[in-house]
């Protein structure tokens, strides 16, 4: 017995000797949460998949042999994934060789069965472009019945868990290799939920809102007293005024109402107190214009001309998802300082957040307002340094400015977090960032040390909701809706 | 069972030997595929970091040497042709969605012109992948590094990534 401790003791201290370098994480997954109408209707593209390497000798010391791919296709909502290749040269596509549940549909598109399936033999010509496969869900008419079915049926009094069978996931995953190495991988994850509600009778409670600016579907989030139990993030949708089947007097409930809508504020009422026992409360929810966050820039990089274009079309892309993603957070016309010919900006083109005071002294700064400095930052592509200062770079990707405001309205990165895609606007790096979620609206908002709050451009009701906190008050950071 | 775990833990032993006795002509230390990978996922890290504050550096010095050849490689190229094309395909649907949007929307007005946007975050991709691997090389040390960085000081870089090589040479040279 000993001898095998220690037989065992020696493995695994071998294993830690082999391992001579640290584990690096995999990326993130791509998360793509779908309705199942628009994805049976109009499927679109949201995922492309360059064939080849992620860096740009593939790997240290890499074989240089031809790339293949290893792709795993898994989830009950579907009956086979579709890859429609861009730039596939014909020569190509008839050399590749197809291991598994995989046919080619015409030269450049395969159909892929559930499991896994080897596609190999990609040469590629740096001269020509990047073939680059397009993925594409075939669902099951099965599920699709199912989900609809499911979803008709859902009514809210019911003691059933919401959600919980409510949709699916499909799990889509290219792992390229070069001999034995990955050398680039892509792992996109789609989640498909009906997205429908039941239709119920006018006599039960209803929520109504009023001051839909853009009469979108706007999300609800609930929380109240229902027969036997209290119910916590509660989605209800609606454009105007939707029924909710009987929601009860709160007793020890909490009950409050959160509205997330296109270009309207998010909205927080708490406590809620009209609702009562018998079925024809009605709850009205005014909602505002969305909250304008004053911003100050100090262009320090030129030409000022390209680097003022390049901060108006960072600001737009700002305004356009937190908006989009139902933040309700607008950043009127930003005041552009031209800084580019300050004596002292040679000598703080490369500041950092530690110089922090040296920029607001020297180039300038206004109190009460974000104030963002373009300038060279070999250090990062952008950084929040608190006070109500962003610095971004030379550098910078196009979601670097929405990525700095997230953390100036107390969003940490999302790196890690289960149920938080690798696109999601708050994870440390990377490219496509395209999303926040519900639970990163809420605390954009509500969250104490927002500086939505700080800064006195928010009013309303506040709560303490850091990222990482499980307080019962507060959706949990993954929490989402779909669509928006 | 004590047989099988002693011949695990034989052949695990001797996985470094074997490694560190077999170079490839380059002179870059031989990784196994597992490493190899785990390396290429560090170096992507890192290019690609937003504040570059959660050890993306450090993890990449710890390499050392066995990652030199692949920054210089990413000084001289800069990003990998599959890694840009993503990257330019994103970039289209983010300038369309906010030529959509911007419609209903005129404080989201975008003056560029979609060539020019593209191009612009392109370039801005370019160089800082470059600005990356020059600070790490710097780090790293070395004559895989000094080479690569001398080579860039002649290169018709950028402004900022002049900078960066300049600044990572001064570096090396204090070292």
């Amino acid at each position: 017995m000993k001898q095998q401790s220690f037989a065992i003791y020696l493995a695994v201290i071998a294993v830690v000797v082999a391992g001579i370098l640290p584990l690096s994480a995999r990326p993130a997954d791509i998360i793509n949460n779908l309705c199942i109408d628009e994805l049976i209707q109009s499927p679109g593209v949201i995922n492309w998949i360059p064939v080849g390497c992620e860096v740009v000798d593939c790997c240290p010391g890499c074989p240089g042999a031809p790339i293949d791919w290893r792709i795993r296709v898994a989830g009950d909502p579907i009956e086979s994934v579709t890859l429609k290749f861009e730039d596939l040269p014909a020569e190509m596509s008839g050399k590749l060789k197809l291991q598994g549940n995989a046919k080619w549909i015409d030269g450049s598109t395969l159909r892929i069965g559930k499991g896994e399936i080897v596609l190999s033999g990609f040469i590629l010509d740096p001269a020509k472009a990047v073939p680059v496969a397009i993925p594409q869900l075939n669902i099951e008419k099965a599920f699709a019945d199912r989900i609809k079915a499911d979803a008709d049926q859902n009514h809210p009094d019911s003691s059933a868990d919401l959600g919980a069978n409510d949709s699916g996931r499909v799990e889509l995953t290219v792992e390229q290799v070069m001999g034995q190495v990955v050398v680039n991988e892509s792992k996109l994850i789609y989640i498909v939920s009906s997205c429908s509600s039941p239709a119920l009778p006018e006599s039960d409670d209803r929520i109504s809102l009023t001051g839909n600016t853009s009469s979108d579907n706007a999300v609800i989030v609930l929380d109240a007293r229902r027969a036997g139990r209290c119910v916590k993030d509660e989605v209800q949708r609606t454009t105007g005024a939707v029924s909710v089947g009987s929601v009860l007097s709160n007793s020890d409930c909490n009950s409050n109402a959160a509205v997330f809508s296109d270009d309207n504020a998010m909205a927080f009422f708490t406590p809620v107190s009209v609702w009562s026992d018998p079925l024809g409360d009605l709850l009205t929810l005014d909602l505002a214009p969305m909250w304008q966050v004053p911003t100050t820039v100090w262009v320090m990089r030129g030409p000022f001309a390209d680097t003022r274009d390049r901060v108006l079309a960072d600001f737009a892309r700002a305004n356009q998802l937190y908006n989009k993603m139902n933040c309700g957070i607008s950043f009127s016309a930003p005041v552009i300082n031209d800084a580019t010919a300050d004596s002292d900006t040679p000598g703080l083109l490369n500041a950092t957040c530690p110089d922090a005071n040296l920029l607001w002294k020297r180039i300038g700064f206004t109190n009460g307002r974000l104030n963002i400095y373009y300038l060279n930052l070999s250090q990062g592509r952008g950084w929040w340094c608190e006070d109500n200062t962003i610095l971004i770079g030379s550098g910078a990707d196009n979601e670097s400015l929405t990525h700095e405001f997230g953390h100036a309205f107390s969003l940490r990165h999302s790196d890690n977090i289960v149920g938080i895609g690798g696109n999601n606007l708050m994870i440390a790096g990377g490219g496509g960032r395209n999303y926040f979620t519900i639970g990163q609206c809420f605390r954009c908002n509500v969250e104490h040390n927002s500086t939505l709050n700080s800064n006195a451009i928010r009013t309303g009701p506040k709560r303490n909701c850091p990222d990482v906190n499980a307080n019962p008050s507060c959706p949990k950071l993954a929490f989402d809706v779909t669509p928006r | 069972m004590n047989g099988i775990v002693l011949k695990i833990t034989i052949v695990a032993l001797s996985l470094p030997i074997i490694s560190c006795g077999r170079r490839p002509q380059n002179g870059q230390e031989k990784m196994t595929p597992v490493q190899a990978t785990e390396a290429r996922r560090a170096i992507a890290a890192y290019l690609e970091c937003e504040e570059c504050d959660s050890g993306e550096l450090e993890a990449l010095v710890k390499l050392g040497q066995k990652v030199a050849p692949s920054l210089a490689a990413t000084l001289r190229d800069g990003p990998a042709p599959a890694t840009r094309e993503l990257y330019r395909r994103q970039l289209l649907a983010a300038y369309r969605g906010l030529k959509e949007y911007e419609a209903n929307h005129r404080e989201a007005k975008v003056l560029m012109g979609e060539e020019k946007y593209v191009k612009t975050y392109l370039d801005n991709q370019a160089a800082y992948h470059r600005i990356r691997a020059a600070t790490v090389l710097a780090a790293i040390g070395g004559e895989v590094a000094r080479k690569a960085l001398e080579q860039a000081q002649e290169a018709a870089y950028r402004d900022d990534v002049k900078l960066a090589v300049n600044a990572a040479l001064d570096k090396l040279k204090k070292r």
